[in-house]
């Protein structure tokens, strides 16, 4: 059983990592070529750059323990939103299982391989999230050689008992499919509920246990050092209670911060025993449920192939343009995957960082005005410098989109078909870019209502100039993203995961992110004491004149721009 | 008609894929265009409806240029090619009016159009199921309709026959000589000669992008004095290349 569970698993893991090329085939050294190995690099750089800042900060506040208390629970979030948006796919959706089912494998041997990819994806992001940030904290704070066995120990434990959880949760609620008719659309449902109720449940608790700290911190002036340690501790506290929904986090920073040989094995002890127990209840469920509820999958899969509706047809009309965006629309809609990784993961992240701009922006609204910034830098200067902000946070927003990055490459084979309609190439571009374009036009809407909740004194004209502003940059964004996708298109996938997913394209998203951040900057530094109206006129004409620029050249180069689409 | 005028085409600006070809395919011609795997045929079929730019030369469809008129170039023409695993995800319907959108096509043309040539290869009760579910040889039929429903007046087809069941190799092959009969030209490439030499007027035959013969098979034979086969001809004429 464990042999075949071992090779199963292997061959999952391969067939999942196989076209990231971050290592060479032949050498199986690191491919230096490959721009997702260098996306791997500064992304695991900035975060480990991000960490020693942040620690060492704590740390001369003493609070550096705070670190482990509040960036675990965040994590386990990340890695268990990644597992619920994975984890449909992976055990009930994926192309291999009608080649696995007819094989000699017992159910539960499947179960446990597919069990094992999920988890050895969470591990990958271990290697990127975790690893350097825990290292750092080690030599940093502890400054101890047990730390770093104990690091690795905590490392492996950590994402098991939440995948575990997560499997189990999703194993329960694929029983629920057999309500529902539509398996590919409920697919998406589920993700969607699930996700939602983590996300909400998350910051509900975040409330609870949070609420009125503001408040607290500010009182007693008097005593400020009693009233700072007190404080220190009340925040400790309440991230204690926080952590201790999560099960696992309270050990694993115990078995961090406290070096004590029994401590650490009586904590180890605590996170094999939940992970067990949580690992044998997904076993029992999953002997029950799994193979009949994925048995019950590819027989409606089958049905689907087999059925034939007696439906009338629907004949419409539309002008090219509407047909066109539509059945953009349609085909990222209709495919669960296209879904999930370009309009569901973006509208969620959407919501969470409009969410912690509408937590933190009352908390920045206060601090300004205690430190009296708008009679020290001037009122002109602060709407500027704050517009600055709002305008680089909608940038980051973008970054997350994966629509416009793979307009293209999600037509794989097909892209070429585009190119024989008689509609001109410029229109067809643009038309592309629509789905961008208009979730991108959510998110500016979005950040523009949280805003005027939290400033609503603040004059209509600001408002309109910002969104003139974002929907040029939305616009900028959607094209220049198209272009990269054009230029170096990904067609010759097999699975439309990997159509997503493996392409390095993402590097070029951060360095127009950081490029556009630094004018920004340059801009608001430029632009300083000079009159609100003419600085937010000049900030429309520059990134007008810039967008003018990059229209110009798309409709000069078009052909060229579509000559890899072959 | 369709006029290919001297092009050529390379990929690394050293070797040509397509050396100075010319070819006319004239209304109311069903033209089958032969030659070995790697020949360039598909390369030339994707010259010809705009998918790859051309080096030197041009291509006229119905005298608009595809390099100058794309737009009105490809309003002449009807593509289906050699993979037909296009938007799987969509409905058959959605599908076809998705097309008849791009060609401008009015709705109770295309409701006649839809119904009369899905009725033809008997996909009519299908419409409403995704692509995917279709088998290979009907989603080859869903492409042949989506190209058909503009009425074009030249037919451009990448190997036809694969994957068709032969009632529908019998029916395609009668759109053919339909469409023939309305003054329209079929172009295809194929690896079937014995369909070449049954249904085509003419045929091209290309090898290391160079177009070795055109003409009918009769004049094929004329021209080898061999009373053989298009399969034998075929033959002889890529081996002397």
């Amino acid at each position: 059983m464990i042999k075949k569970i071992i090779e199963l698993s292997k061959v999952f893991i391969q067939d999942y990592f196989q076209n990231l090329y971050i290592f060479q085939e032949d050498n199986k050294k690191l491919n230096k070529k490959s721009v997702f190995t260098w996306l791997l690099i500064i992304t695991i750089l900035i975060i480990a750059y991000l960490s020693y800042e942040i620690i060492k900060w704590l740390s001369a506040r003493g609070m550096a323990v705070l670190f482990l208390k509040v960036y675990l629970p965040i994590i386990a979030t990340v890695f268990m939103f990644q597992a619920i948006l994975i984890c449909s796919n992976v055990f009930y959706f994926s192309k291999d299982l009608e080649y696995i089912l007819p094989l000699p494998i017992k159910p539960i041997e499947l179960l446990i391989a597919k069990f094992i990819n999920v988890i050895s994806i969470t591990y990958c992001m271990e290697l990127i999230f975790l690893v350097m940030p825990l290292f750092i904290y080690g030599v940093l704070i502890v400054k101890s050689l047990l730390y770093f066995p104990v690091m690795i120990l905590v490392l492996v434990m950590f994402p098991i008992f939440l995948i575990t959880i997560v499997s189990l949760v999703m194993l329960i609620v694929m029983q629920l499919s057999k309500f529902v008719k539509n398996k590919d659309i409920f697919q998406i449902i589920i993700v969607f509920i699930v996700a939602f109720v983590m996300i909400f449940g998350e910051f509900y608790l975040v409330q609870t246990i949070f609420e009125g700290i503001a408040l607290e911190l500010q009182v007693d002036e008097e005593n400020r050092e009693e009233q700072a340690r007190l404080n220190i501790e009340k925040i400790n506290n309440k991230f204690d209670n926080l952590n201790n929904y999560f099960l696992i986090i309270n050990p694993c920073i115990n078995m961090l911060t406290n070096l004590n040989i029994l401590n650490i094995l009586w904590q180890l002890l605590k996170l094999i025993f939940i992970s067990i127990i949580t690992f044998a209840i997904f076993i029992i469920f999953g002997k029950i449920l799994y193979l009949k509820n994925l048995l019950k999958n590819i027989a409606y899969i089958n049905k689907k192939k087999n059925k034939r509706k007696k439906i009338k047809n629907k004949y419409k009309k539309y002008s090219k343009r509407k047909s066109y965006i539509k059945n953009e629309f349609r085909k990222i809609f209709k495919e669960p995957t296209f879904f999930l990784q370009c309009i569901f993961q973006y509208l969620s992240i959407i919501i969470v960082l409009l969410f912690l701009v509408n937590i933190f922006t009352p908390i920045i609204i206060e601090g300004m005005k205690e430190d009296n910034q708008i009679e020290e830098i001037g009122f002109d200067n602060v709407v500027l410098q704050t517009m600055c902000i709002v305008i680089g946070i909608l940038q980051i927003i973008f970054t997350f989109s994966n629509l416009s990055i793979t307009a293209i490459s999600r037509e794989g084979k097909n892209a070429i078909f585009m190119k024989t309609l008689p509609v001109p190439l410029y229109k067809q571009f643009v038309w592309k870019a629509m789905p961008q374009i208009f979730l991108n036009t959510v998110a500016i809407i979005g950040l523009a209502f949280i805003l005027y909740i939290n400033l609503p004194q603040t004059s209509i004209w600001y408002y309109i100039a910002g969104i003139i502003i974002g929907m040029i940059l939305n616009l900028i964004n959607s094209f220049l993203m198209l272009i990269v996708d054009l230029r170096k298109p990904n067609l010759d996938w097999a699975t439309e995961t990997s159509a997503i997913k493996d392409n390095g394209k993402k590097l070029y998203q951060y360095v127009f992110s950081f490029a556009f951040i630094w004018i920004l900057s340059s801009m608001s530094d430029v632009l300083y004491n000079v009159n609100i109206k003419i600085s937010l006129i000049s900030i429309i004409i520059v990134m007008l004149i810039i967008f003018i620029i990059i229209r110009t050249v798309i409709k000069k180069k078009i052909d060229k721009l579509f000559n890899k689409i072959i | 008609m369709i006029s290919i005028k001297n092009i050529s085409k390379s990929y690394d600006k050293k070797n040509k894929i397509i050396e100075n070809l010319n070819l006319d395919i004239k209304d109311g011609e069903i033209f089958g265009f032969l030659g070995p795997n790697g020949a360039g045929k598909t390369t030339t079929i994707k010259m010809i409806t705009g998918i790859l730019d051309i080096d030197e030369g041009d291509i006229l469809i119905d005298g608009k240029s595809i390099i100058k008129n794309p737009v009105e170039a490809k309003m002449n023409f009807g593509y289906v090619p050699d993979s037909p695993d296009i938007f799987l995800k969509l409905k058959g319907i959605q599908y076809l009016n998705f097309m008849a959108d791009m060609y401008g096509i009015g709705l109770e043309e295309r409701k006649n159009k839809i119904e009369e040539l899905t009725k033809l290869f008997e996909i009519n009760d299908v419409l409403q199921d995704k692509i995917q579910s279709y088998s290979h040889g009907m989603r080859q039929k869903i492409i042949i309709i989506g190209s058909l429903l503009h009425e074009p007046k030249n037919w451009i087809i990448d190997e036809p026959m694969t994957g068709l069941d032969p009632k529908s190799t019998y029916e395609l092959k009668q759109i053919m000589r339909q469409i023939t009969s309305k003054n329209h030209a079929v172009f295809f490439s194929t690896h079937i000669l014995d369909v070449a030499e049954r249904l085509c007027d003419k045929i091209g035959i290309i090898n290391n992008g160079k177009l070795l013969f055109v003409g009918s098979v009769e004049e094929m034979r004329d021209k080898l004095k061999e009373n053989k086969s298009l399969e034998e001809l075929f033959m002889e004429i890529t081996k002397n290349d």
